[in-house]
């Protein structure tokens, strides 16, 4: 037998791909990712922003694992703001406006200089299964890798459709051609798949926009970074401008609904609730006279402009009338055309927690495959596959991150247990432990797993060891020292703390530090101090349910001999085949009975 | 825990019966039916099955059948209900020939967790169930049948219901702040919070506690030590209780029975004899005992022996007891003749400015008039209770609901200052939690121990 040429082969270089070679080549495994160009790899092919609301803490998590998604941010961010700063500190995310062109080198770098890791410029059509274990890729030019594990992070390709208007072709973004052979493969390996659209905004001259008398948004101060490992944000800063539709825009919409095949029924899938096209803003909030609309800049030049905000499938002389009556862009040269894509996905049912399928051992799925939408998601599940593939080479147990870990652990399991039928975004509503799960921690939730796994380097670890230090101090100190004869510590934890926070960043920065500028440490114990009553309070909401999560579900569990489960609950369980009894008790139509008949039933059989 | 592949039966009629019900559910149900039936199972216009049913090799008795097919039944699974007419001895011939064939007897409340379990109802109406089967009363039956119709859920699933509508709001502000759309603002939300509130309080404090009316109407018999009211208990309630000695404060804790009256059940029970003087640690911790169970009592039955001449403990212990249902009562009146009996009762009324009712344990003279005095004054005094909270509309709550409501009152409260702050994530955990709180009443959320705590409760049979 000829021995493997690679211990883990990434199919797609998007940015669940990116993550996936990184991690997996980093950890040991030796890593070919297979692209359909390497000038391709990381492309924004929407927005051009990292971050935003749940999302910036997905970054933070998968840079605290030793990811590349913060770093290239950072790198090649060009406005940075921290939403929802107005509101408390587990509900702030950062989110960056990235130069498209410079992401994509930075990543392209980064993947070249990573050790173990082959880029081969191809098109993989088969993943050749033997005995249910992956055992080898075929690419278009018959070349055969074989491999130990497959990562699939194909993004829109699988039997992807691109629309404008009733103009359709088959393509996996713009000027790029689908993969319709892996689709095929996959089918034969048993897996069932769904279909999925989402779609993209115009883009436009920015030498032709009339941007001087729009409203400017500009970007922080003091940028944050997304890195634990960023200093400073050296890049030049751009603002973006807002400008907003009116009546005369919501009536050529309307007049041409038929037009649009997201609106009209051409294309079947549903139209993304998360990421909803003008059209179908228009006709939901009939009452709203107008919709805000971001132009944004893709690159510090400032050449072209994402218009954040028109997302459409309409047709091109509707989008061109659109943007004619639209303030700022009355003049604007469209560079491309907004598009919809309509892809192939794996209902994630069929993955375990590891990302791996149940059917075929070795075959890992992540990104927009797996029904998400947003880089962030993309990178998020990239990482944990990559990781995990690259433990199961190494024959190492697998790392699943639980709910009150992270987010990741949080978009993961609801792939697994919710009826996804449109492209999931994460939200912190949909993380009933938001209150841990921050931005300001995620170094603290996740670095030490990083480490565990080889994925984070001793420069990285000792930076941390060192913040961790510093809070310890902090914190000491804030517990000893009183002001008016209360304990900082104890103001601190009050609801309306603002004084005590000011007080306590400019004593602790004079008498711990000297000056130094050590405010991370400072702001992270202010945000423990403060959340640190309602965390006793968030337990108890989750009380019960981590025994749960411990309790396993035999993965042959044959629900249709358990007599006492209703016929509902009998049928969404075997499509789901949840790994513990606490993700069972989240699938819908699965009630609060049937999982004591369930345990009823292991506590006897199993 | 609860088993639910097997076949389960019990009797689930009282024991004092002639109409005998046996009941089965699980999977042999229709199939036991067919072995012990004279005949092939057919059933009538009404869905009844007539027929003989064996009872053991020899007898065959008329039996009327219902049976209930899964999933249309009370369980969800087969349901066999047998009625006849019998005693218990046939009835105790029935059931062994009946766990002869790999039956299990029911075990308390589990017709119930299988119905709950097979999702046949909710827990509310399961714990109304188990209200019912332990209800004394006409008041405590109708409490318990406001549950049942799912009068509870009703209001709180409307108040969850404007909780989630906020609480969505209040989130889509958090995860949606790009967004140039004001979800709620905080006034609003504090305004909407307040009237959930509101809402809440108003059940609570309409409610009347359900222990209050389920809760068995005590009823004690005091009096001086030896006046007979252990052998009055034990009379009453028709089986030896206490140990009955001539020596005098033989009963030393405080006994108890079931006492079942026409209009209602309620807990009689004997103190130990109250005394002016205590004489020692033991009369002194007998004292104590009796005079907080009395405090407990509806109704106090106070015995004077009707044949002894000193009454001056009896006056000391009178003045001890401060009830307003007394039911004054001479006993022993066998030991006198007509007519001095008819003297002593005057006297005695004199002296206490009451009417005695003249018993004795020895003839059973006065004691059916005494058990129908003890029955009218019960009725009267839960009457007024349960129909001042039916006045208000009220709800009975028991007390797992009412600490439902009133953590989600609490938890509500405790978010609108934390809006108002601004800290708007906090104040979203916290009306989780509030939300929880309220679910767990319609079994949104269950853990086995709930489940436990509620089945444990019902009698078998049900």
């Amino acid at each position: 037998m000829k021995a493997s040429d690679f211990d883990c082969i990434v199919i797609g270089g998007g940015h669940a791909g990116v993550e996936a070679a990184h991690a997996a080549a980093k950890i040991g495994a030796k890593t070919a990712l297979i692209t359909i160009s390497k000038r391709t790899i990381a492309q924004m092919s929407c927005n051009p922003a990292i971050g935003g609301l749940a999302k910036g803490q997905i970054v933070r998590e998968v840079d605290a694992l030793g990811g590349l998604i913060g770093l290239a941010t950072d790198a090649t961010g060009i406005q940075f703001r921290i939403l929802n700063r107005s509101k408390g500190p587990a509900v702030q995310s950062p989110r960056a406006q990235a130069d498209r062109h410079r992401y994509a080198k930075f990543m392209q770098r980064a993947l070249e200089e990573t050790n173990n890791l082959k880029i081969i410029e191809s098109i993989a059509t088969e993943i050749i299964v033997k005995k249910n274990r992956v055992r080898a890729v075929t690419c278009k030019d018959g070349t055969v890798y074989n491999t130990q594990t497959v990562v699939v992070t194909t993004g829109t390709f699988l039997g992807g459709k691109l629309y404008i208007g009733s103009e359709c072709w088959s393509g996996g973004r713009i000027d790029e051609p689908p993969s319709a052979e892996l689709s095929e493969s996959l089918k034969r390996l048993g897996m069932k798949l769904g279909r999925m659209a989402t779609d993209t905004t115009p883009r436009l001259d920015a030498a032709t926009c009339d941007l001087d008398k729009l409203e400017i948004q500009a970007g922080d101060k003091r940028p944050a970074p997304f890195s634990f490992m960023t200093e400073k944000i050296g890049r030049a800063q751009v603002p973006c401008w807002i400008t907003y539709t009116d009546e005369k825009i919501h009536k050529l919409l309307r007049d041409n609904l038929d037009r649009a095949p997201l609106s009209s029924g051409q294309i079947k899938a549903r139209d993304p609730r998360y990421c909803p096209s003008i059209e179908s803003k228009v006709v939901r909030f009939a009452d709203k006279r107008q919709h805000r609309i971001f132009l944004e800049p893709e690159e510090e030049e400032i050449k072209t402009i994402y218009c954040n905000g028109i997302f459409t499938s309409m047709p091109k002389d509707v989008q061109e009338q659109m943007l004619k009556l639209l303030p700022g862009t009355e003049n604007a040269r469209i560079v491309q055309y907004a598009y919809a894509v309509e892809y192939d996905y794996c209902p994630a049912a069929q993955l375990k927690s590891n990302l791996e399928t149940k059917r075929v051992s070795g075959l890992f799925l992540a990104g927009q495959i797996n029904g998400t939408s947003g880089y962030e998601e993309a990178a998020g599940q990239g990482i944990m596959a990559g990781i995990n593939a690259a433990l199961k080479c190494l024959s190492k147990e697998p790392i699943v991150l639980g709910r009150d870990r992270a987010y990741i652990g949080v978009l993961i399991d609801d792939l697994l247990t919710k009826e996804i039928d449109e492209p999931y975004r994460m939200f912190t509503s949909r993380a009933e432990y938001r209150l841990s799960l921050r931005a300001d921690n995620a170094d603290r939730r996740l670095t030490g797993l990083g480490k565990s796994v080889g994925l984070v380097d001793k420069k990285r670890w000792e930076k941390f060891e060192n913040k961790l230090e510093k809070i310890d101090k902090v914190k000491t100190y804030l517990k000893n020292k009183s002001s008016d004869g209360v304990r900082l510590w104890e103001q601190l934890r009050q609801p309306d703390n603002a004084a005590a926070e000011q007080l306590v960043k400019s004593v602790a920065k004079e008498r711990l530090f000297g000056n130094n500028d050590n405010s991370e440490a400072i702001e992270a114990v202010i945000v423990d101090a403060k959340y640190e009553g309602y965390l006793a309070k968030q337990e108890r909401l989750v009380a019960g349910q981590q025994a749960l999560e411990k309790k396993r579900i035999p993965p042959d569990l044959d629900y249709d001999k358990i007599t006492h489960l209703r016929a509902e609950a009998r049928e969404k369980l075997s499509a789901f085949r949840p790994g513990t009894v606490g993700q069972a008790g989240r699938i819908a139509g699965v009630t609060p009975a049937d999982i004591t008949v369930i345990q009823i039933h292991l506590r006897k059989y199993h | 825990m609860y088993k639910l592949d097997d076949t389960i039966v019990a009797v689930s009629s009282p024991t004092s019966d002639n109409h005998v019900i046996v009941r089965m559910t699980g999977p042999n149900t229709a199939d036991v039916l067919r072995r012990i039936l004279s005949q092939p199972i057919q059933k009538d216009k009404s869905g009844l099955v007539h027929g003989s049913i064996a009872i053991d090799g020899e007898l065959r008795i008329d039996a009327k059948v219902y049976l209930f097919l899964a999933p249309h039944s009370y369980t969800g699974e087969d349901v066999a209900e047998i009625h006849i007419c019998t005693n218990a001895g046939v009835t105790e011939a029935l059931m062994s020939n009946l766990l002869g064939r790999a039956l299990r007897l029911a075990g308390p409340g589990e017709f119930t967790a299988r119905a709950y379990l097979n999702g046949r109802m909710d827990l509310s109406q399961a714990e109304a169930v188990n209200e019912i089967v332990v209800s004394s009363n006409k008041f405590q039956l109708a409490a318990a049948e406001k549950l049942l119709t799912g009068r509870l859920a009703e209001t709180t699933a409307a108040a969850r219901e404007q909780l989630m509508d906020c609480l969505s709001l209040i989130e889509a502000g958090l995860d949606f702040s790009a967004e140039d759309i004001e979800f709620i603002t905080r006034e609003q939300a504090a305004e909407r919070l307040e009237a959930v509130r509101g809402r809440l309080e108003h059940l609570l404090s309409g409610s009347i506690s359900y222990e209050s009316v389920i809760d068995l109407p005590a009823v004690g018999i005091a009096g001086a030590p030896n006046a007979g009211k252990s052998s009055l208990l034990n009379r009453l309630l028709g089986k030896p209780r206490s140990i009955v000695s001539e020596q005098r404060k033989t009963t030393r804790d405080v006994l108890t029975g079931l006492l079942s009256l026409p209009h209602c059940r309620c807990v009689l029970f004997d103190c130990a004899g109250l005394m002016v003087r205590p004489n020692n640690i033991l009369d002194e911790l007998a004292q104590q005992a009796a005079v907080e169970s009395l405090q407990k009592a509806m109704i106090v039955v106070f015995g004077v022996d009707i044949s002894k001449g000193d009454l001056s403990e009896d006056i000391g212990i009178h003045g001890l007891i401060e009830s307003e249902a007394l039911v004054p009562v001479a006993t022993k009146c066998d030991l006198l003749g007509e007519g001095k009996l008819a003297e002593r009762l005057a006297g005695l009324g004199d002296l206490f400015g009451a009417d005695f009712l003249a018993t004795s344990v020895i003839s059973g003279g006065g004691l059916e008039l005494l058990r129908q005095t003890i029955d009218e004054k019960v009725m009267a005094a839960t009457s007024g209770r349960a129909e001042s909270a039916a006045s208000r509309n009220g709800i009975a709550l028991t007390a797992r609901h009412r600490q439902a409501v009133a953590e989600a009152i609490e938890n509500i409260s405790e978010s609108i200052p934390l809006l108002k702050l601004g800290n708007d994530e906090v104040a979203a955990m916290v009306l989780r939690m509030a939300h929880q709180a309220l679910s767990d009443i319609e079994q949104q959320h269950i853990d086995e121990r709930i489940l436990d705590r509620i089945f444990s409760r019902f009698c078998i049979g049900k």
